[in-house]
């Protein structure tokens, strides 16, 4: 039986004095799924997942992770309580933290976490990074720390959100291959924004566009 | 959990702002009371002269402070002279010398038989009834006193504005035949007329809020008008109303300020912006700017200190004596103690505003800053009042009161100095991503764990900026602590103002020194931001 970890349903939202930037939304995906999310800049993508992690409330609508109401008339569970990853292109890496420390900050309350970190160093070859700062290392090597980060509490969704813009075509390219590897052996649900097809085809199952999810 | 967080977060401004201004609103509910029958003593004898002295004072510190204020910031943003890179941030120095020190000083320098008076006539040989300088003790000695302390309101905002102006602007106007001297006044000082509007209505205000130095030159202005009402008529009620109509023209100022500072954007750079290029002076030229750049430095600060370093010499340090000692460590624990609290209640305030945003409070919260305008002793009627009631109701079967306590007074300096908390907590704010917030707090982090584990580790220079900057604001303020301070508590302001009062000028020198040396800790700090703020400007274009 597949288990929906996603539901979201007649979602909507607009910015304060502006224009509807999602309208009647609706979306599926379930356990393992790997869906790459499609459209053109300022079509809502990035807000979608804003709205999935709990950085802002919709207007009106649903959603559901794991069978639980997260968002929806008079229900908020904060951004905290999700557990939900969430990769953006600036990386977001606490500055003050070594490579070691902020793959550590999602799960400094958990008795294994310098196992699941250094399996994660390892996994994307990182290791020696773990006592530099961010400042220190490359931006190939910044989006290593900030997907390690992401995946280390194990989220039951991780979003990424066009997380390999800023980068290079061969260095893309090598930290796709990476990342198929670390989805497929930790079997995470995806949900990607990007607007970049190919890039949607080489890392997701099923690739769906903005605008279709939404019902007029 | 369901945003229960929040809730504390939204509710903790609101909190502060209400004890924040509730001084205030006790102030101005006065004018809702009786009025005693002193108001037609006032009115009869005194009260034209509170207003006309006041009055006169504002005009002549406006025009002095605009004048030296713009002039040497055009002088050092568009020429390079002899002594340019120096007097860029030596002309600040004067904002680290409180008026009422330099009222002091120059009472001792130009008296008939001060030190001045002394050493030109013992140097041209001239009779011991020859007075060669003017009595400075009356408004127009004021006058000279407050602008050249609070000229670098003005110098600081439009050096800043002026450095931002576009070389090919300037450069345009001259080919369409404006002199250097008119692209100042008809095209720069226009431009940068909002910065100087909120540069001036600061000054003014400190003008008015001072009481140290109208007290010691014994100026009927409004504030030793409020002073005299309530320790002289004993009549506390008719000091708040007074204090009301001087809350009323300063709450006007605050708002022409406020204005001023959101329109002064317009004097920043565009897409089209070029740099300055300084016009090389040589000779003459460089010698003049360099004397108008020396004078204000030298009447506010320089000489100040050689007065005070004299009379530090002539009672050869025998003020280092063990109450100096008590004294300075009174006001350094209160600096420090009001600092720390100060400056955390300020990151909580910005924190709460960041991580529970409220339309309301971010609308509001400008009134938490008002604490900086308000004059000291305004403040302290308020609280006077305030306390009182406490002490009478809520703290009465307690053993503790607030009237003439440490806490109370701590209470007042953190009221009167939050703003200057808040700049740099505020600024290092802005330059923190909001997706560090995001992150973490999509990696199970709650408010506090976001607080302590990410923002206070990267605020810890605007922290500690932040207390600095309260510890100089506390260690100059004296109205306020010479209210409200327990009985036989002296602080370095309350001392000074104490020695001066009796003349007793070579004692006063220690504290008044002290006091200079913690004002230099934000001038220093100042001093970095204006060295730097010139390279950025070069690196950015």
């Amino acid at each position: 039986m597949t288990t929906n970890v996603l539901k979201i349903e007649q979602l909507s939202y607009s910015y304060i004095g502006s224009n509807r930037v999602l309208d009647n939304l609706e979306l599926e995906i379930q356990a393992g799924e790997r869906v790459g999310l499609l459209g053109p800049s300022g079509c809502g993508k990035s807000t979608l997942l804003r709205l999935i992690a709990g950085l802002e409330k919709p207007d009106v609508g649903s959603i559901t992770i794991l069978g639980n109401l997260v968002s929806g008339h008079r229900a908020m569970v904060p951004p905290e309580n999700r557990k939900v990853g969430l990769v953006v292109q600036e990386k977001a890496l606490f500055p003050h933290m070594s490579v070691k420390d902020n793959i550590i900050f999602g799960i400094r309350k958990e008795k294994n976490k310098n196992k699941v970190v250094s399996d994660l160093l390892e996994i994307l070859k990182i290791t020696s990074l773990s006592e530099k700062f961010p400042h220190e290392i490359s931006g190939g090597e910044q989006q290593r720390v900030a997907l390690a980060r992401s995946i280390a509490p194990a989220p039951k969704l991780l979003m990424l959100d066009e997380p390999f813009s800023a980068l290079d075509q061969s260095l893309k390219n090598e930290l796709y291959s990476e990342i198929s590897k670390v989805i497929s052996e930790k079997q995470i649900t995806i949900l990607l924004v990007t607007h970049d097809v190919d890039e949607a085809k080489i890392l997701t199952d099923r690739q769906l566009e903005i605008a279709d999810l939404q019902k007029k | 959990m369901r945003f229960s967080n929040f809730s504390l977060w939204r509710f903790f401004p609101y909190l502060v702002l209400i004890v924040f201004t509730a001084p205030l609103f006790v102030v101005l509910a006065s004018l809702f009371g009786e009025y005693s029958e002193n108001w037609a003593h006032l009115f009869e004898y005194v009260l034209v002269d509170y207003v006309s002295t006041t009055v006169t004072l504002v005009v002549g510190v406006s025009v002095l402070v605009f004048l030296i204020g713009t002039t040497t910031a055009w002088i050092v943003t568009n020429y390079n002279f002899l002594g340019r890179n120096v007097f860029e941030w030596a002309l600040i120095l004067p904002l680290a010398m409180p008026p009422y020190v330099m009222a002091y000083t120059f009472t001792g320098l130009f008296d008939p038989y001060g030190d001045a008076n002394n050493l030109v006539r013992d140097f041209f040989q001239l009779s011991n009834e020859t007075v060669v300088f003017p009595n400075f003790r009356n408004v127009y000695g004021a006058i000279i006193v407050f602008s050249f302390t609070l000229y670098p309101y003005v110098y600081l905002v439009c050096r800043s504005a002026f450095l931002n102006q576009s070389k090919s602007m300037k450069e345009a106007a001259r080919i369409l035949g404006l002199s250097q001297i008119q692209v100042f006044y008809s095209l720069a000082l226009p431009i940068a007329r909002p910065a100087v509007i909120g540069g001036l209505v600061l000054a003014i205000m400190e003008t008015l809020s001072d009481f140290g130095a109208v007290d010691h030159f014994a100026i009927q202005t409004f504030t030793t008008g409020i002073f005299r009402t309530w320790y002289g008529m004993y009549d506390l009620g008719t000091a708040m109303q007074l204090a009301s109509f001087l809350l009323l023209t300063i709450g006007i100022l605050f708002l022409i300020e406020r204005s001023a500072r959101t329109r002064r954007n317009y004097t920043s750079n565009n897409s089209s912006f070029s740099p300055q290029s300084e016009l090389k002076l040589k000779g003459l030229n460089s010698l003049i700017a360099f004397s108008v750049c020396l004078l204000p430095l030298l009447i506010g600060f320089i000489l100040p200190i050689l007065e005070l370093v004299q009379w530090a010499y002539q009672s050869n340090l025998a003020f280092f004596n063990q109450k100096f000692f008590i004294t300075a460590f009174n006001t350094l624990s209160l600096a420090i103690c009001s600092g720390i609290i100060c400056a955390y209640i300020a990151l909580l305030i910005n924190f709460s505003m960041r991580f529970a945003p409220n339309q309301a409070i971010n609308k509001l919260s400008f009134l938490l800053s008002i604490g900086y305008v308000i004059p000291g002793l305004i403040l302290a009627v308020g609280l006077v009042q305030l306390y009182l009631y406490l002490d009478n109701s809520i703290l009465q079967s307690s053993k503790f009161f607030l009237t003439g306590s440490l806490v109370g007074l701590v209470l007042a300096y953190i009221i009167k100095t939050y703003a200057s908390a808040n700049s740099s907590i505020e600024s290092g704010y802005e330059r923190l991503s909001k997706s560090l917030d995001n992150s973490a707090r999509v990696l199970g982090a709650g408010s506090w764990t976001l607080l302590r584990k990410i923002h206070m580790p990267l605020l810890k220079t605007s922290l500690f900026t932040s207390i600095l900057l309260v510890m100089s604001d506390v260690v100059k303020e004296l109205p306020a602590t010479l209210i409200l301070r327990p009985f036989n508590f002296d602080t370095l302001a309350v001392s000074t103002y104490l020695y001066a009062a009796e003349e007793r000028m070579h004692q006063a020198a220690a504290p008044a020194i002290a006091i200079v040396v913690v004002g230099l800790i934000p001038i220093i700090l100042l001093t970095k931001m204006i060295r730097e703020s010139r390279v950025s400007v070069k690196n950015d274009n």
